[in-house]
């Protein structure tokens, strides 16, 4: 244990090999997946491969960790910003930036050990969990919305922790032919969405923890799925009761359909 | 690069079959099916199926323990390669921690590893034994060590994620 993490010697005497030798990928270095890519440098993680293919923007500032008003007149890419933040941190780490989609690199993101999804729509989520699920890698979802409820803005947000034979955010009742069906009506015309810095600094904050938890195990409490949601407005996060009656096996993704897709 | 994937649930699932009782013989054995995907510098091993050897397939012998018939051998290499799987001869060692390849598991895998790579000479096959809360696994290949070698990476996936990663 070096003196830069002996204050988080309780993960357990294996914890900085673990965080040395895993793959940690981040699909999203916006407002959401910026904190996460900062935490993971601060935490010790060394291997961790960065996916998104937007630049920097000036409506990005008010949420976009380690951006600065250069990047902006840079059109700086979104995951140059986080490679820079996270080796100011620890030169040591080795980050791979895809300033593409992910599925255009779909061959890398196999070798992670976890994929952390910090995308803005229910489709990308499907996308991302359909892969994440076919190729055994456990997935931590964040996300953050506000609605207009009795005129009044409602902050609120989700994480969700999708695990092979574990409820699915289908399942979690998160993704609905529903939701998926009134994004695609709106698919252009709704602008952009409310994001804050606050928010996304929470939602990601806790999607850390559970993900040192999944690698560390270091509190013993978790046993299966997650899906945590967040009150903006009462700056609350509790556990979805969804969790408890979400059926115990996932029907959406069967054991046996891993891998690519084949016919024999 | 060769990983190994296996998910919490199969690993739970083999774990219980393979502390059953059986009559004669001292410990089972099954057979893990993996589906093998490309990485950009190797292959991923999924598993996805345990298939456990069936009382009857097992052969008196107290000189090991465990011994069976090829029936089993040739419903394994079967499922090979109608479902296009690679394969793992599973046991178990029932201690916590990290589990070895005992000098008979070694002398028995060098000869029913070569079976499968034969067969399926496009896959990686291999051998995995379990702990109470561990594994280690050997694989073979046609273009790996003819001895078999450690895969660089074997991940458990689960609420608790477990990884061995090979620095060699």
């Amino acid at each position: 244990m070096t003196s830069r993490h002996a204050r988080q010697s309780f993960l357990g005497p294996q914890a900085p090999n673990t965080f040395a030798s895993c793959v940690v990928a981040i699909v999203g270095l916006g407002g959401g997946g910026s904190h996460i890519a900062q935490q993971l440098a601060h935490i010790g993680f060394l291997n961790v491969q960065l996916y998104d293919g937007d630049t920097a923007e000036l409506s990005n500032l008010n949420r976009l960790i380690g951006a600065c008003l250069d990047d902006v007149q840079n059109r700086t890419k979104k995951v140059d910003i986080a490679r820079r933040m996270m080796l100011a941190v620890n030169p040591d780490m080795r980050i791979e930036t895809f300033a593409c989609n992910w599925q255009l690199a779909a061959q890398s993101i196999r070798e992670a050990d976890v994929i952390v999804s910090c995308v803005d729509s229910y489709a990308a989520r499907q996308d991302i969990e359909a892969t994440a699920r076919r190729f055994l890698i456990p997935l931590l979802d964040i996300g953050m919305d506000l609605h207009l409820i009795d005129q009044k803005p409602h902050m609120s947000g989700q994480v969700i922790l999708s695990l092979a034979g574990s409820p699915c955010m289908k399942c979690l009742g998160f993704l609905t032919e529903d939701n998926l069906q009134k994004e695609a009506e709106q698919y252009g015309a709704a602008g952009a969405r409310p994001q804050v810095v606050w928010a996304n600094g929470v939602l990601a904050s806790i999607a850390v923890g559970l993900l040192v938890d999944l690698f560390t195990g270091w509190n013993g409490l978790r046993s299966g799925a997650e899906y945590l949601h967040f009150d903006g407005n009462t700056h609350q996060v509790s556990r979805s009761p969804r969790i408890e009656f979400a059926p115990k096996t996932c029907s959406h993704f069967p054991p046996d359909e891993v891998g690519e897709p084949v016919f024999h | 690069m060769i990983t190994l994937r296996i998910s919490n649930h199969l690993f739970e699932e083999m774990l219980r079959d393979l502390r059953r009782p059986h009559e004669h013989a001292g410990e089972r054995v099954g057979f893990m099916h993996c589906r093998q995907s490309s990485l950009r510098y190797g292959s991923l091993l999924l598993a996805h199926k345990y298939r456990p050897i069936r009382d009857d397939q097992y052969l008196e012998d107290a000189s090991v323990g465990a011994r069976f018939d090829g029936s089993s051998i040739r419903e394994a290499m079967q499922t090979a390669l109608t479902e296009g799987t690679s394969v793992f001869h599973v046991h178990l060692h029932e201690h916590a921690g990290q589990p070895r390849f005992s000098g008979i598991d070694r002398r028995e895998m060098r000869q029913i590893m070569p079976c499968f790579v034969n067969l399926c000479p496009e896959r990686v096959h291999g051998a995995l034994v379990l702990s109470a809360d561990s594994a280690f696994a050997n694989v073979w290949g046609a273009n790996l060590a003819p001895e078999g070698q450690g895969p660089d990476k074997l991940c458990l996936v689960g609420p608790r994620i477990k990884l061995w990663v090979n620095h060699d």
